[in-house]
């Protein structure tokens, strides 16, 4: 079993880099981990050899880490990719590359995007967890055969 | 009543900005105009700050095309130490470059373009998007995402990251290329040759049913800027500056891009951030020019790689004089990616691509410098002041979005006059200006280094602004 983690956002915009810092922290040799700051369709084609992807993004309203299944491709009608959400690119990658695996986010606590390298501390706070959680799912998956 | 429609924002295009259009009395278009409405100032910011700090800095003006930005912010820097970089920095610089181009010029084509033609212009808007091609041409779609992903790769095997890549310096590189780099790069040639030749064909087979976009969308005389080699072919790390007419005829040869402000001078008007450049002997607004792809394919005699030049033939058998229909900026598109691509393979062939000797050093010897290259969109210029220190004192960028500024109004106002229909508004009217647009595939980070959203909001309004109609696309 191989996976993707796509950790998205901007370390110089605050709490924007807590999804980089919580891949910075992840441990599973059978994971490849993509640092973006926005998703594009490349990471569609990236999805093609993997049975699963968990994306990380900063979210304004999460609070406690939580994993969430992305269950079923939804129909797309946006334009590319400023509004391109992990939900259309799984449809992306089911439809051009015939990805059926599991395709998980984790939406992270942050709450300040000012221009910083730094986090703050509510956001400092939840990334161990968050890591965590990430960390349990990526070796229950990529230790089990399919 | 005289009347305005507003195209806000434009989408599908690498910023924010709105189109818009006036009526007259009679229900005529009268005229147009292409704003652009957001603002960063990015020279301001480098005031006070190391010159040798540049490129780093630069690479962030653009997340599409920060490689140029990197190239033409370490050549300003080179001219600042006084320094020539050593051969395997000035292959290493050549190389992204070209792979910049490929990778930019696969998101215009086919991922912001290709709905348009493959679609069509009145096609559902809902569906005329990339998800639109998944659905209808998965092939087509996927080998434009392995050809950005071709040229995204080469940037980040060299340059460390895909985006803003911190790799360029004055005087040369900052790390050699790995030998395994160089292999891996070699492995994407061929498939990337045939996705372009099919490309190619794909695009050439659609162009009788495009006859009245290609006649109305920018379809006017104009001059014509972009970097020669000195013997007259394709260029875009060095050389000379030529321009020529609608006429094909040679306007100016051999000028020298670190004198680029003899020649080009720039206008600003008041509804809009982005400038608007001109050749300076004919004055404002008479010496406007475009830069970019097409005015490559315009100057440039001959492309110097095999497969290239045989489309280039084809391409310039298209007129008698200059091909100068804004349309062609999509198949001239086309045939710079095939002759990147020619070009990453040579360049990978050559031994010196992987020297150790990467970066020459100095102090500063020089208090102004000018850097220049082709970028993705048409000819880039970095014109750097520093103090004895090497402080920067000021920065000018001269961005080919502002140098196609004339050109793409005059597009917007072409293409309005020929398909909009006050008080008939529809969306695939509206689409057709907007595509007029999209065929020089403006940057507007880079021309006024915005961040943009791109919903598409149009209104119908009177001169003193009460809105007459609406158009809301989310």
């Amino acid at each position: 079993m191989r996976a993707l983690v796509v950790a998205i956002g901007n370390r110089l915009r605050a709490d924007d880099g807590v999804a980089h810092r919580v891949a910075d922290m992840l441990q599973v040799p059978r994971a490849t981990v993509r640092r973006v700051h926005q998703l594009t369709p490349e990471i569609a084609a990236e999805m093609q050899d993997v049975d699963t992807v968990v994306f990380l993004d900063a979210d304004p309203e999460a609070e406690d880490p939580a994993l969430e299944r992305i269950d079923r491709p939804v129909e797309t009608s946006g334009s590319l990719s400023h509004s391109m959400t992990p939900e259309t690119l799984v449809t992306m990658a089911s439809r051009l590359y015939n990805f059926h695996g599991e395709a998980w986010i984790c939406r992270l606590y942050a709450r300040d995007f000012s221009p910083s390298t730094e986090i703050s501390p509510g956001a400092a706070s939840h990334l161990e967890k968050a890591a965590q959680l990430v960390q349990q799912l990526l070796e229950a998956r990529c230790t089990s055969p399919r | 009543m005289p009347e305005r429609i507003v195209i806000h924002p434009v989408t599908r295009i690498e910023g924010h900005a709105k189109i818009s259009i006036y009526v007259d009395a009679a229900g005529e278009v009268e005229s147009a105009q292409f704003h652009v409405t957001e603002f960063r100032g990015f020279e301001k910011i480098c005031e006070g700050r190391p010159f040798h700090e540049m490129p780093g800095l630069m690479s962030r003006v653009c997340g599409i095309c920060p490689v140029s930005h990197v190239i033409a912010s370490s050549k300003a820097g080179d001219g600042l130490l006084g320094v020539d970089p050593p051969p395997a920095a000035v292959l290493q610089r050549r190389l992204l470059n070209y792979a910049q181009v490929l990778q930019s010029h696969a998101l215009s084509f086919f991922h912001l373009s290709s709905p348009d033609l493959l679609l069509g212009l009145d096609s559902p808007p809902e569906k005329r998007n990339i998800f639109g091609l998944v659905e209808r041409e998965p092939d087509f779609i996927r080998r434009g995402i392995r050809l950005r992903q071709f040229g995204q790769r080469v940037i980040e095997l060299a340059g460390g990251k895909r985006v803003h890549p911190v790799w360029g310096a004055p005087g040369g590189v900052l790390h050699p290329l790995t030998k395994e780099a160089r292999d891996e790069m070699a492995g994407w040639i061929t498939e990337s040759i045939d996705s372009l030749q099919m490309a190619l064909g794909r695009l050439k087979s659609l162009l009788d049913s495009l006859q009245e976009e290609i006649q109305h969308l920018g379809n006017f005389p104009s001059l014509f800027l972009g970097t020669v080699t000195h013997d007259g072919g394709l260029e875009y790390y060095d050389g000379v500056i030529r321009i020529v007419d609608s006429e094909g005829n040679i306007v100016a040869d051999r000028l020298d891009p670190q004198r680029y402000n003899t020649f080009i001078e720039e206008a600003s008007e008041e509804w809009t951030y982005v400038k608007f450049a001109y050749y300076k002997p004919l004055g404002y607004p008479g010496g406007k020019y475009r830069v970019g792809p097409l005015a490559r394919l315009n100057v440039a005699q001959h492309a110097g790689t095999p497969r290239a030049d045989r489309e280039m033939r084809e391409f310039k058998q298209r007129s008698r004089g200059a091909v100068c229909e804004s349309f062609h900026y999509h198949l001239a598109r086309l045939i710079e990616m095939l002759h990147s691509v020619e070009r990453i393979e040579e360049l990978l062939n050559d031994p010196e691509l992987l020297g150790e000797d990467v970066r020459a050093r100095a102090l500063p010897n020089r208090k102004e410098a000018v850097g220049s290259c082709e970028a993705p969109r048409g000819t880039l210029f970095h014109h750097y002041t520093v103090d004895h220190d090497g402080t920067m004192r000021k920065a000018n960028l001269v961005i080919a979005t502002g140098q196609n500024n004339q050109a793409m109004n005059m597009a917007v106002e072409q293409a309005a006059r020929r398909f909009v229909r006050p008080g008939q508004l529809s969306e695939g009217m509206l689409n057709r200006v907007e595509a007029a647009i999209r065929c020089f595939d403006p940057c507007l980070s880079c021309s006024t280094h915005a961040i943009g959203q791109m919903p598409l909001i149009v209104e119908l309004r009177d001169r003193s602004g009460r809105v007459l109609e609406r158009i809301e696309r989310s």
